[in-house]
């Protein structure tokens, strides 16, 4: 009898699994559809809306400017000795520049400098919001008839949109500096001549990629974020937890972004 | 004028409200009464639209505030203000501009001094120092906070205030000055409807609504609901002379 009725019970745990996740889309796509009306009428509470902005591209390009340079001042770095260490001469064959422009401006300059958003802002981002539902500052906007999707999130999506994008650019020019310097240390070239090595093996395609990237992976992370942060319900015991989820979504996402993008662009 | 039509709501599994129908009339200061531990803020957060009742209107002027357009929405807020009880500061804003963020929202034209005289006018009134606003919401003492959070429903000249306990968290020379206020407010025709358990806030009200299980139980001024045979408004009465005495 058990045995009949297990299939049973799995079939309707099953069905209350899909049911909440339906649910759960269903929220998410009205939230979507929430923050592009928002947007288009973003506009009309400019005054209000331009130091929230201001002030995310300041938290989030700004702040992380240093942790930035950084790691892209290593990525062009270890790029050159790794490649030095495997074959001699490397900095000299026009393989190199074809690998630089491959990994650093297709794909690490987005990818990191969207890991780094994530730490910093996305966490950022959730956990303010989720602590202004708790302290009932969503409720204020509220009663004043502000919508906390147009003050808050739409401003931030395009905060970070800014901040990522310009910082993906920064990423790429001082990773590519960095790496004619470490160059120079194993076999001189002319700056121009590195330059131009790495310009002739820059493709239109790959700026778009890099562009497309950047952006998306900005309002990804931006809109899951606040998601998550605007999810918190009453108690600050909910804010970590909707931050932990906040990180590990946006980060499953950008990289299923990331390899979709990549396949559409370069194998098809 | 307020005119609420069959709202039943319930919070978890609290009923807040049963069924509940009731005219505000304009410049009517109404206290709300029911057990401490049923949670009647919640009526004045619909009425705000801040919560979506589950059942039922809420109009004012005419207006459905939840089902309207958004532009006579709009329009409607700017007349309705709140008063939180705590929190509902903006904690990344200075103080100065969590005044300004609704007269910036609702009125974006007006010149931005007159609103600045109009901070500074007030803050004379309460006695409080200029300096104030410079700080953050969460430098400030839970007094300042909730004087902010007054200060700010006052500014915009709203015609309806809601108010979830405004004497909590003050000292009694503020308590006083708010409830001078209040009264130059009714004098002045705003509809203000509170909860509190201050015997003085309830006994300056020109109607008293008393609650209980959601439902409404009778309605009148402070000094007939003392006399009601009532046993439930009598239980409710003595419950709140024994928290107000702290509160007043």
């Amino acid at each position: 009898m058990d045995k009949k009725i297990q299939p049973v019970i799995s079939a309707i745990g099953f069905l209350g699994f899909l049911r909440q996740r339906y649910v759960a889309a269903i929220y998410f796509v009205s939230f979507l559809m929430e923050v592009v009306t928002q947007s288009i009428s973003l506009y009309r509470n400019s005054k209000i809306s331009k130091i929230v902005i201001f002030r995310q591209i300041l938290y989030t390009g700004y702040e992380a400017l240093s942790l930035i340079s950084l790691i892209a001042i290593a990525i062009g770095a270890i790029i050159i000795i790794e490649g030095n260490s495997v074959f001699e001469g490397f900095t000299r064959s026009k393989i190199f520049y074809t690998i630089f422009v491959s990994i650093v401006t297709r794909e690490l300059s987005c990818l990191l400098t969207a890991i780094i958003i994530i730490a910093r802002s996305g966490t950022a981002i959730s956990t303010e919001l989720g602590n202004m539902v708790v302290n009932h500052e969503i409720d204020a906007l509220l009663s004043f008839g502000v919508s906390p999707i147009a003050y808050l999130v739409v401003p931030r999506i395009l905060g970070v949109l800014i901040s990522i994008v310009t910082l993906s650019i920064y990423f790429n020019a001082l990773s590519t500096l960095s790496g004619w310097a470490i160059t120079n240390l194993f076999s001189p070239v002319e700056f121009k001549d590195y330059f131009y090595g790495i310009f002739s093996e820059l493709n239109f395609i790959d700026i778009i990629a890099s562009s497309l990237k950047s952006t998306i992976f900005g309002f990804l992370i931006a809109i899951i974020s606040s998601y998550e942060g605007l999810k918190v319900v009453r108690a600050s015991t909910e804010v970590p937890q909707r931050t932990i989820k906040a990180v590990v979504r946006s980060l499953t996402v950008i990289i299923i972004a990331d390899a979709i993008i990549t396949v559409l662009l370069y194998f098809s | 004028m307020i005119q609420v039509n069959n709202l039943t709501h319930k919070v978890d599994s609290d009923l807040i409200l049963n069924n509940f129908s009731y005219k505000f009339n304009n410049g009517q200061l109404t206290g709300i009464l029911a057990p401490v531990e049923e949670n009647m803020p919640e009526l004045l957060r619909m009425m705000c639209g801040i919560t979506e009742p589950q059942q039922g209107n809420i109009y004012i002027e005419k207006i459905d505030i939840f089902n309207d357009s958004p532009e006579r929405i709009k329009n409607i807020r700017k007349k309705i203000s709140f008063v939180f009880n705590r929190g509902g500061l903006i904690s990344n804003l200075s103080i100065l501009e969590n005044l300004l963020l609704p007269l910036d929202f609702h009125f974006p034209d007006e010149d931005h001094t007159m609103k600045l005289d109009k901070i500074k006018a007030i803050f004379e009134h309460f006695g409080l120092n200029i300096n104030l606003l410079s700080e953050r919401p969460a430098t400030l003492h839970p007094q300042f906070k909730k004087l902010m959070l007054i200060i700010r429903a006052f500014l915009p000249n709203p015609a309806i205030i809601l108010y979830d306990n405004p004497l909590v968290d003050l000292e009694l020379s503020f308590k006083k000055k708010i409830i001078g206020y209040l009264y130059k407010l009714q004098s002045n025709g705003v509809t203000q409807i509170f909860v509190s358990t201050s015997d003085v806030l309830l006994e300056l009200s020109d109607v008293n609504l008393v609650f209980k299980s959601g439902c409404l139980i009778e309605s009148g001024k402070w000094e007939d609901l003392i006399m009601s045979n009532s046993i439930i408004t009598k239980n409710i009465i003595r419950e709140y002379l024994e928290v107000g005495i702290n509160e007043t």
